[in-house]
């Protein structure tokens, strides 16, 4: 019987590390939905743009390349999306929420074939940073240090933005125009500005995932699109404008899909969405929202 | 100008601009057409580029060398798009208006089973990429050919190498659709046909595009297996490879894979290759060492400074076959290619193909070998290479070749 507890743990942590990786993109998707009012299509190219960028830095041939891409990419991919929410989405505000879907839609189509065209066609593979190479083996468990390390970035991120829509003025900002922007602007604050913050920071997340999830899957063009629609199935299930509701959504996810190919293998994808119809029926707004979209 | 003059000048004009025309079309006919259906956009772009390479490689070896028949050889590459409806539009497009003699890929099963269809309707041979076995069965014509070995070739030599390395206990992953199910299917079916002792704790099909096999790699360490065959192909395995090697799978089972042989597989994972353990390619760089492939392999390295892959010597084959069909016809004729193609035989830079009559299938050696590290190359390459004969992979006469009649 011992194996079983490590086969069950095991499976646990597999569900974790596969929620984490989604929560970094659901929790930002998830804010602009709150914030601004807008599903960002492109968000999961942000998430490729950080894959691409980590390839990147993952040929120079040096140890510190993962830590050194680690920092640098999500500002490049965040200063990217600050050009692509004030140049674009901008104008778009105040008019139907589907030209919002159409503009980002386009964006996704535009990225991926911008990554062809800078990073080229060849199948790519970012190596495991070295010191997280190899196990950790207690007993008959031996799992991946890895995964163990993406495990814990994601509570430690959702402490950071904890601390940040909380404990800061910014964060206060973002509330504040989450619940009345208009009102916020006629007591002279710079909306816009906040608007443009609130993307960049989504767009700093969702790379970042896309950096965690490099080493252990593939960097593609077409990633961004796939991912995009479990984290929106995320956002559903924890509701729009909750991050709280996208760490627990991400979870409920990873876990059905680690422990639903144990009950019915070839059918865990049903799990998820049998998931989604009744928290659609019964409370529409999801499990921590507070408004529907 | 007088009245007459005028009309004269005129009519001169149209005489030479008739002329002309017939020049130009009669120009046009001594082209023989290729029309190319590969993913030139997307996930496996790189299939459609290599491709593409191999192809304009052969049809400029064709032309520089006169011709056949008089005739030059022209591709026209167009984009697949992997959808079968887009798919059978250019198809259509190429068949119809550009008049192609023959038509090439695509390569997705689903895609390339909609466009064989098609194809057989507008009476104009197709070879599809896609390696799936129910092209040379269920879904075989007149019109349907293949010049690439098929998944059951490559499968069932490797139930061969693991019936020879004494392997019992099995597990085995790929994705769920018919080319990735085919593939498993015919090696299980056929090791087992060998060692009836052969056992399979645990089958897992991932849906294609899976992005994380750790729930299925735990179970398939609680399986137990001495070995994993993985049918699982391009991005999808160099993630599957990628997380089971985190889990310690390349020390703890005999890893067997289809398509892990590739060239572009095995430069992506470099390092993280899983060296010591089994694969296929139905096309190698480095092996048989022949003047044909030496001569293919320095060609395209200094038309495009890489290596070629698997995809790229079979397009480049495909050509080659097609204008051989035409010339042992005699004459530049869709249907008199067709009668001529059943028995052409090619000697490819894998070594000879040659198109049997029945499955409509090129007959070829498969390759099985072991995952190294090289001196030579700065990327994994196979060594130990195992040659396994055709007619160990091919299909059994008495279930095929009938539908290849219709």
């Amino acid at each position: 019987m011992e194996l079983d507890v490590s086969f069950w743990l095991t499976q646990f942590l597999n569900g974790l590390a596969n929620a984490m990786v989604l929560f970094l993109i659901a929790s930002g998707l998830t804010i602009l939905l709150g914030v601004l009012g807008v599903l960002n299509l492109a968000h999961g190219s942000f998430y490729m743009l950080g894959a691409f960028l980590i390839f990147s830095s993952s040929i120079i041939k040096n140890p510190s390349w993962f830590w050194v891409g680690l920092l640098l990419a999500p500002l490049v991919v965040a200063g990217f999306g600050t050009i692509i929410e004030a140049f674009c989405l901008r104008p778009l505000y105040g008019r139907e929420r589907l030209y919002t879907l159409l503009l980002t839609y386009g964006f996704t189509l535009i990225l991926d074939d911008l990554v062809l065209l800078i990073w080229g066609r060849d199948y790519k593979s970012v190596p495991i940073p070295a010191l997280f190479e190899g196990r950790l083996t207690i007993g008959d468990f031996s799992y991946p240090v890895y995964f163990l390390f993406i495990i814990a970035v994601g509570p430690l991120l959702g402490v950071f933005l904890w601390f940040i829509l909380n404990r800061t003025n910014f964060g206060k900002l973002i509330r504040a125009a989450a619940t009345d922007s208009e009102m916020l602007d006629a007591l002279g604050v710079n909306v816009n500005r906040v608007f443009t913050g609130v993307f960049a920071l989504g767009a700093w997340l969702a790379s970042l995932g896309g950096i965690l999830a490099a080493p252990m899957r593939s960097v593609e063009p077409g990633m961004g699109v796939e991912i995009i629609i479990e984290s929106f199935i995320v956002v559903i299930i924890g509701g729009m404008g909750s991050y709280l509701g996208a760490f627990v959504g991400a979870v409920l996810i990873g876990m059905l899909k680690a422990f639903g190919i144990e009950i019915l293998e070839n059918f865990a994808m049903i799990f998820i969405y049998a998931l989604v119809l009744p928290i659609l029926i019964l409370r529409p707004r999801g499990l921590f929202g507070e408004t529907t979209i | 100008m007088s009245a007459f003059r005028k009309k004269a000048f005129f009519a001169g004009a149209i005489i030479l601009a008739i002329g002309l025309l017939s020049v130009s079309t009669s120009f046009a006919a001594k082209t023989i057409k290729i029309g190319v259906l590969s993913p030139l956009t997307g996930l496996y772009s790189i299939v459609g580029k290599r491709t593409s390479q191999g192809i304009n490689m052969a049809v400029k070896e064709i032309n520089d060398s006169g011709g056949v028949l008089g005739h030059k050889f022209e591709a026209l590459i167009r984009d697949s798009e992997t959808n079968p409806a887009s798919s059978v539009r250019t198809a259509r497009r190429l068949i119809l208006r550009d008049k192609v003699f023959a038509l090439l890929g695509p390569l997705h099963g689903g895609a390339a089973i909609a466009v064989l269809q098609e194809s057989k309707k507008l009476k104009t041979m197709n070879f599809p990429w896609a390696a799936t076995e129910e092209i040379n069965t269920k879904f075989c014509s007149r019109y349907t050919w293949r010049v690439g070995s098929s998944a059951q070739q490559t499968s069932r030599a490797g139930a061969v190498i693991a019936h020879r390395l004494g392997l019992k206990k099995w597990a085995t992953i790929s994705s769920d659709f018919s080319y990735g199910r085919s593939v498993v299917r015919q090696f299980w079916n056929y090791l087992k046909e060998r060692d009836p002792g052969a056992q399979r704790p645990y089958a897992a099909w991932p849906k294609l595009g899976e992005n994380d096999y750790s729930a299925y790699i735990n179970k398939m360490q609680k399986a137990k297996p001495d070995a994993i065959y993985v049918g699982l192909f391009g991005a999808d395995l160099i993630k599957f490879m990628k997380q089971a090697r985190s889990f310690g799978m390349y020390e703890k089972v005999k890893i067997f894979t289809d398509f892990g042989g590739n060239h572009v597989v095995l430069k992506a994972l470099g390092d993280q290759a899983p060296f010591g353990h089994w694969a296929s390619s139905r096309y190698l760089h480095n092996y048989p060492v022949s003047a044909a492939n030496k001569r293919f392999v320095d060609n395209f390295r200094k038309a495009y400074n890489v290596y070629p892959d698997m995809t790229a010597g079979e397009a480049y084959s495909t050509v080659h076959v097609i204008a051989e069909s035409i010339r042992r016809a005699g004459v530049v004729d869709k249907e008199k290619a067709i009668d001529a193609m059943g028995g052409v035989a090619f000697n490819s830079p894998e070594g000879w193909i040659i198109m049997r009559p029945s499955d409509h299938q090129g007959w070829q050696s498969s390759f099985w070998g072991v995952i190294s590290k090289s001196k030579k190359y700065p990327f994994p390459v196979l060594s130990n290479i195992q040659v396994i004969s055709p007619v160990e992979g091919s299909h059994p006469d008495e279930n095929t070749g009938q539908g290849c009649r219709k």
